[in-house]
This record gives C-alpha cells, structure tokens and sequence, in this order.
C-alpha cells in the first residue's frame, strides 16, 4: 500500500526523490573526488619521496630539511642482505639526493637533484608516461621538470651546469645535455627537480660508492608496522611516508572525518523534502486515516504505512543517485580532472590530474546512510499520523 | 641630564663603530688560511690561499678534495670556477644564501663589503666574558640591506677590538655566533687571524678559520681580478 501511495502524486514524488538522488550523486561524487585527491597525494609522497619506507642515517633524518650529501649510508650492501629476510617486500631502489643549482648561461635556479637507477625507476616514477618532450635516457644526459624547464626556457638538447655541494663538503660541478622534460604531476617537483643517473650523481658529489636513501616498496601496506619492528640496523632508521608526512598526515585523517560529517550533512538536508511530502501526504489523507483507523488499522500499522513510503520515497532517490555518482567517478577516473591551473604553485604533493576513486562500496555507504536518514525523518510523520485518532480526522474534513 | 648622558652615549658608540668600520677596511691582502669544518661527527679540513684588494678578492682552494677550486669577487658578484667542467659559474640570488665551501659561513657573508656600514647603535654596555670587562655594544640595521637585523658586538675596551658578534634576525632569533680568537697587528691597526663561525641552526656545527700567513698593503696585479685569470 506503501508503495502505491507514491504514485499518487506522481511529480511531487518525482521532486522529493530527486532531491534525495541529488544527494546520493553529490557523496559518492565527492567522496570518490576526496579520495582520489588524497590517493593522488598519497602516490606522490610514496613514489617520489619516501616508498612506503625509506632507509637512511640517523643524521640524515635529523637534518633531512638541508638534504645532507655526507650522510650517505657507506655500505648499502648489508641493507640490502637484511631486506630479503623480508619475504613481503616487493622490490626497492636506492637514490642519491642533494639540493645544488642549474645554469643555463648566467641564469640559475635552485634545484632538488635526484640520482636514480633508471632501470629500477622506470616502475615507480612511471617516466616513460611522464616524458612531455626528448628521451628517458640518462647515460649523459638529464632530465628536468617541466615547470623548472619553462622557467629557464630549457629545450631538449640545451647544455646546462649543475653544482652541488660534495659529500666532502666541497663543491662540484657537471655539464650535461638536457635528454627530456618531464610532467612530474605535483607543482613542487615539477618547478625544481633534475633527475640524472646515479653514476653521474655520484661524479657530481663526489663520492665512491654509497646511497642516500633506499625506498622499500611492500606487497601489502599493512605490513610497514611489522617491517618498521623488525629492520634493526646500528645507526640506520627505517620511517614509513606516513612519518614522512608529518603533521600533514593528521590533516588528512581530520579531513576524511570532516567530509564523512559532510555527507551525513547533505543527506539531513536532502531528506527534509521527505519530510515536507510526508506531512502534507498525511495531511491530505485525513479522511482516509480516520477511516482506515475506524475500519480497525492499528497504529502501528499507519505508522509503518507512513514511514516506509518516506523511506522508499527516500531511498529510491538516493540508489538512483549514489549509482549515477558512481558510473560518474568511474569515467573521471578514467579521463582525470585536470586542476594543474589550479595547484600549480603549491608547495605540497597535490596531484595536476585528480582521479576519483570509484569504490563500489561508497555507493552501499551512501544508500545506506540515506535509507537510514530517510526512515527516521519519515518517523516524524508517520508518528503524527499514529497519533491521530478517526474523531480527530473525521472533524478535520 | 638625560640629553647630555644620550650625547656623550651616542658619540662614544658611533666612534667606536665607526673605529671597528676603519680597522675592517684592507687596501691589498696576500693571505693563506686553513678551515676546520665540524659538522656533527665529521671534521674537515680545507685550505685556501687568495689575494684581495679594495672589496674584491680571489680565494683558489688548495686541499685535495677542492682542488682548484677557485672563487673571484668583483664588486657585486661572485664568480666560481669548477676545474672538474673547466667552467665559471656566477653566484646569484638564493644562492647566496648558501653554504659556502660547506662552512659555517654564506656567500652572502663573505660579500660583504664594509657590512658594519648598515648598522646604528642602539645602546652599549659594560660586560664581563672570562674576568675581561668588554663593551657590549647593540646595532641595528636601519636600510633594511643588511642579512641580519641586528648584532650584538663584544668590543675590548682597549683597542676596540671585536671579541664576539652575535648575529640576529629581525625576531630576535639568534642565528650566528662569531668568535674572534686572535688578531695580529700590522702596523697601527689588528687583524683577525683565527675566528669561529657558528651558524646555531644547525646542531653541532662550526668552522673555524686559521690565518696562516697574511700580508697587508701588498701589490697586487689587477689581471686576478678579471675572469680570464680564473680558467688560469
């Protein structure tokens, strides 16, 4: 009966379950845009910054903010025997890093200078997608950021000087050819990163054999507490990017917790249209609750009648709409929203192309929290229609 | 009373600066010095010989590791030769917010030419370092051009010497410490002959500089201070 009832006002059923669609699109929409940002972020912190745990010195650590060349870790061998103990490791990859300048004549740039194995690279960097122009080729050349290469009007073949500090505390210098130039995907590298091979970062600063750091890649996530419990090195300290991330990482935990209050938010307000239909429902059918009251309903019975048409006025809405977000956010995960304009400039990890995550169990999150919202504001109503008695409706007409 | 004690107060401490911008000016050097550079558990050792005259200099490092490495101040800027690249770089911008060499000192402090000129007392005082009564003398920059806001200068009182300088920013932040161990006298005026450098945002970190050998009002050639002669 519940369900017949809502044909009864056809249009006004259509709005009300309209606004509650709209809900269901705009959180799994933005849940899926939230999550993708803070994924993309996440992506960058881990590939180009921290794996999901970097290895290093104490010292290096301690002073990681002045990027220290001679805090290099001497013998990375021992490092290497201790990770196959590992079994869920995947793989790892170890990176020289120092901060130096570029020349390009009498122009020069501040720069954040990444000697990789580009072999080992090529997976977690992703460089061969990256490259916007010339080659992934490090052997005597570089590669440079995109923004750093507009910003000193860099173009692929162009000769440029890099000095750096040396491990000794001196100071080197290299000439090489720019190979490629490469859409890093965050502002803050894309505007000073050069990437050379690890050969010729160890030339610049001067040292024999060593590593700064080595990224360690796990299987499984869940693991980097027990790896972190583990790894036991005199004088050597393995950090997860969580760490890394320092205060930004409870930001981001505050900002989930945030949004899901947003949800629950925009549903509240959606389902006061359920409200509204509901009570002018009752209302309207009056004559008919006193009559059906008179032919023996019982309270209850009304109370449900009432209450399950709002909640499926509700949900239905709600599924329509929380399934639309989801296709929604499967496309923009496809295609990427490109907020490069936008982000450009900023001094964290934010992605250029957000992709929202399409989880399809955001889409059971959201219909159940608008099933669940929508049956206890339909309780409203419906307990004002319990409430009547037929001499009260009766004298209404 | 109060005006008279500002007078005799401000008199007394702008002579005694303008006394410490006068000794700090060197027509023509010839000069070779050692740095110890401690940087937590690591110590290193550099040494560099180098000519200057009028505010330009030429430094050519001459340890191992530096070999050739060699630097050239003309007026404003700073050139730096690499022999590993046979190539001249100019040193601009942020840059000169470096470290120099990976000392305690940056370009910046070592462009300065005449950086006391920036400065006006703020008040001066009587201090005791070591059972030695110094003049604690406060300056602070009022062009707005100087790297640090404000110093605190130990001076000896009796020959208006600098024992120590604290350097600050402009929040009050100390941020460098210079300590000024030994001068030499050549002629009428002293030189600093060893000093530390502590740059206090780092841990455990200083250099100190030995001047081994220093030879004032020398003649030097001008062609050291052209560019060619860096590739030289």
């Amino acid at each position: 009966m519940a369900f017949r009832n809502l044909f009864r006002n056809k249009r006004r059923s259509f709005l009300t379950s309209l606004s509650l669609l709209v809900a269901g699109f705009v959180v799994v929409v933005l849940h899926g845009y939230v999550t993708g940002f803070l994924k993309g972020m996440k992506e960058n912190i881990i590939n180009w910054m921290s794996g999901h745990i970097i290895i290093a010195k104490e010292e290096y650590f301690s002073r990681k903010f002045f990027v220290p060349q001679e805090e290099y870790l001497e013998n990375p061998y021992l490092i290497k025997e201790k990770l196959k103990e590992f079994k869920y490791v995947s793989f790892y990859t170890e990176r020289l890093k120092s901060m130096g300048i570029i020349f390009k004549k009498d122009i020069n740039k501040p720069v954040l200078i990444f000697g990789i194995d580009s072999e080992k690279e090529r997976r977690i960097l992703e460089i061969d997608r990256k490259i916007v122009s010339g080659t992934y080729d490090l052997k005597e050349g570089v590669l440079l950021g995109k923004e750093l290469s507009k910003s000193l009007d860099l173009n692929i073949g162009d000769t440029v000087v890099i000095i750096s500090k040396t491990v000794l505390g001196g100071l080197n210098g290299i000439k090489m050819k720019v190979n490629g130039i490469v859409n890093v995907g965050f502002s803050e590298f894309d505007k000073k990163v050069v990437i050379i091979s690890i050969s010729n970062m160890r030339r610049l600063l001067k040292m024999p054999e060593g590593v700064h750091e080595i990224l360690v890649f796990l299987k499984d996530e869940n693991k980097i507490k027990d790896f972190k419990k583990n790894f036991k090195l005199n004088g050597i300290t393995a950090r997860d990017y969580v760490q890394e991330l320092g205060s930004f990482s409870y930001y981001f935990k505050l900002a989930n917790n945030i949004y899901y209050f947003i949800y629950i938010l925009i549903i509240i307000l959606a389902t006061f249209t359920v409200i509204n239909t509901m009570t002018v429902a009752v209302f309207e059918r009056l004559r008919e609750i006193g009559t059906l009251k008179a032919l023996g309903m019982r309270d209850l019975e009304i109370f449900l009648l009432f209450g399950i048409e709002g909640t499926i006025l509700g949900t239905f809405g709600g599924i329509i709409g929380a399934f639309f977000g989801w296709f929604v956010n499967i496309f923009l995960n496809f295609k990427g929203i490109n907020m490069e304009s936008a982000v450009r400039g900023m001094s964290i990890a934010v992605p250029y192309v957000i992709r929202p995550t399409a989880n399809f169990y955001v889409v059971i999150f959201a219909i159940f929290l608008i099933t669940v919202i929508c049956s206890i504001v339909s309780m409203i109503p419906a307990f004002y229609a319990k409430r009547l008695t037929p001499q009260e409706t009766l004298r209404e007409i | 009373m109060k005006a008279l004690i500002l007078i005799i107060f401000t008199i007394n401490a702008d002579e005694i600066l303008k006394k410490l911008r006068e000794d700090r000016k060197i027509e023509s050097s010839r000069f070779y010095a050692k740095i110890e550079i401690v940087k937590g558990k690591r110590t290193l050792f550099k040494e560099f010989e180098g000519y200057s005259k009028g505010s330009d200099f030429y430094i050519v490092f001459k340890n191992p590791e530096d070999k050739d490495v060699k630097y050239l101040k003309i007026k404003n800027d700073l050139f730096i030769y690499i022999p590993d690249i046979d190539d001249i770089v100019r040193i601009s911008g942020d840059m000169l917010k470096q470290s120099f060499m990976g000392t305690d000192l940056s370009y910046e402090d070592l462009m300065q030419e005449d950086p006391l000129r920036y400065y006006k007392p703020l008040n001066i005082k009587d201090t005791v370092i070591n059972s030695d009564t110094l003049y604690l003398m406060e300056i602070v920059d009022t062009t707005k051009k100087a790297p640090y806001f404000s110093i605190n200068l130990f001076i000896d009182k009796k020959n208006i010497l600098i024992k120590k300088e604290e350097l600050f920013t402009k929040n009050r932040r100390k941020i460098k410490e210079v300590q000024i161990l030994d001068y030499k006298k050549i002629g009428e005026k002293f030189y600093p002959l060893i000093y530390i450098m502590r740059d206090l945002r780092l841990k455990n970190s200083y250099t100190k500089v030995v001047f081994k050998e220093i030879e004032i009002g020398i003649k030097v050639k001008d062609d050291i201070f052209k560019l060619e002669y860096l590739r030289k």
